[in-house]
């Protein structure tokens, strides 16, 4: 069904429909935020996949991945380095006998982990992951 | 503008204003309302990292997880092989022992898996992974007499416990309940976070995890599966409304010597370790205690009978990854579970 308002301009079925205007669109944008973005926001892990959190038997840490360096983590084994190198972070020279830390490569994305058990190393990029846990 | 010179068309504009504000006003309560940010806590435990991960964020919520670490605590203490004060110290002496509920619970399971897979698991391996050095030592290949003076000490089928928990053994007998321990502590964990209301959460002990409740904004939890070859890689995803995920694999725990990777899944028949054909065994059930042991027997008999014994196990799916690449999946992979590989 058409109809057409005193103006002569066509509106939609029955009238009841019109055009939509620039605040019905704002009102669509302020909506598609509150139902979509927020939430997500809400359920969401902090970090955007920059910052390194290291824990070791004495706290957690943080790093950024963005600035280049080399620092010093402590555990009950000794000494290791964790290296950041062009948003790229590793463990070196680690004291653990099985380098298992090392071997676990360079980390760089939301989600990666090194794992040193024997001395009581975790690095882990924060930030948001596609799944809720890792079985290995 | 033409619109608000009209009176009734103003009205209208300044009904759209206040809807428009009040909206965007209530963001910070829909924030508050509607958060359902887990708590995430992480501790080393049991000799890996364990993760809890509680929903919602809330102080009961925060006091409930700091229990489930305590109770597995206890049941770290409790399994302890080397323990002088665990009743699992007199069987060593070959003496009867009076075993707690939790350990009767853990060694039942134990000895269960051990008969289902026909030794490929064995909870008698103590003595052996000692001479290896994977319980912490320095590791190293042990002589061919050391290996064999230890595996006199293994088999469980000299295990006997009765209804009351009492166990005795022919001989001494050196306990690992390792490959039980660990999975028994993630159920234990759930079970104290679920009896004192916690609504959903994920207890994830070294990669041997179980998922609990409705995962908030989601219709089921995903869990990753370790890419054998990759360190920070996924070899598939499983979506998982609720229950355990265990995964024992050859890239956990090893030593190269001479271009030969030595891992720290020992075969019981030989006392080295298993070279099956296999990289990596993921079993999914309901209880984690069951999936950490039938993770380390499939591993153990390799692609073929652990397929078999995944399959013959009732309420249990597994996806084994090959040597060479390939993965082989128990038939309810698919249907029961999804599966999506990456």
């Amino acid at each position: 069904m058409r109809s057409v308002n005193r103006k002569g301009k066509e509106e939609g079925v029955g009238g009841l429909v019109r055009r939509p205007t620039l605040w019905d669109v704002a009102l669509f944008v302020a909506l598609f935020v509150l139902v979509f973005t927020i939430p997500g926001i809400i359920r969401g892990e902090k970090g955007d996949g920059t910052t390194l959190e290291v824990r070791t038997q004495t706290g957690v840490a943080t790093f950024s991945l963005l600035e280049d360096g080399v620092h010093t983590l402590s555990g009950p084994l000794g000494e290791a380095k964790l290296t950041v190198r062009g948003g790229k972070a590793r463990l070196e020279n680690s004291p653990c006998p099985l380098k298992i830390g090392e071997a676990m490569g360079p980390v760089s994305k939301p989600g990666d982990v090194i794992l040193c058990i024997p001395n009581r190393i975790s690095i882990r990029v924060t930030g948001k992951v596609a799944v809720d846990a890792v079985s290995r | 503008m033409r619109i608000s010179e009209n009176p009734v068309s103003r009205r209208y504009l300044s009904t759209k204003i206040i809807v428009l504000l009040a909206l965007l006003s209530l963001a910070p309560i829909l924030q508050g309302c509607g958060s359902r940010k887990p708590f995430r806590e992480t501790r080393f435990l049991m000799g890996t990292l364990v993760e809890i991960v509680a929903y919602p964020d809330t102080a009961a919520v925060r006091a409930s997880v700091d229990r489930a670490f305590k109770r597995m605590t206890d049941i770290a203490a409790l399994a302890d092989p080397r323990s002088d004060t665990s009743p699992l110290s007199l069987l060593r002496e070959g003496k009867k022992a009076n075993l707690p509920e939790n350990l009767r619970e853990i060694l039942s399971v134990a000895i269960d898996t051990a008969r289902r897979s026909s030794g490929a698991f064995d909870p008698t391996m103590e003595k052996v992974i000692h001479l290896w050095g994977f319980d912490g030592d320095e590791p190293g290949i042990p002589s061919s007499a050391e290996l064999k003076a230890a595996m006199k000490t293994v088999g469980y089928a000299r295990l006997k416990m009765d209804s009351a928990g009492q166990v005795t053994a022919t001989g001494p007998v050196w306990l690992d309940l390792g490959g039980v321990a660990k999975g028994y502590a993630v159920d234990a964990a759930v079970k104290v976070m679920k009896k004192e209301g916690v609504e959903s959460g994920i207890v994830n002990a070294g990669g041997d995890l179980r998922a609990f409740g409705k995962r908030p904004g989601r219709k089921t939890w995903r869990i990753g599966i370790q890419d054998p070859d990759d360190p920070q890689g996924m070899a598939g995803v499983l979506d998982l409304a609720a229950g355990s995920v265990a995964t024992s694999g050859d890239y956990e725990r090893y030593f190269i010597v001479d271009g030969v990777r030595y891992h720290h899944i020992l075969d019981p028949g030989t006392g080295r370790p298993a070279r099956s054909g296999l990289r990596s065994t993921t079993v999914i059930t309901s209880d984690c205690v069951l999936a950490d042991s039938l993770a380390t027997a499939a591993f153990v008999l390799g692609p073929a009978k652990g397929l078999d014994l995944l399959e013959r196990t009732s309420g249990v799916e597994g996806i084994l990854i090959e040597t060479g690449g390939g993965i082989l999946k128990t038939s309810g992979v698919g249907s029961v579970v999804r599966f999506e590989k990456r």
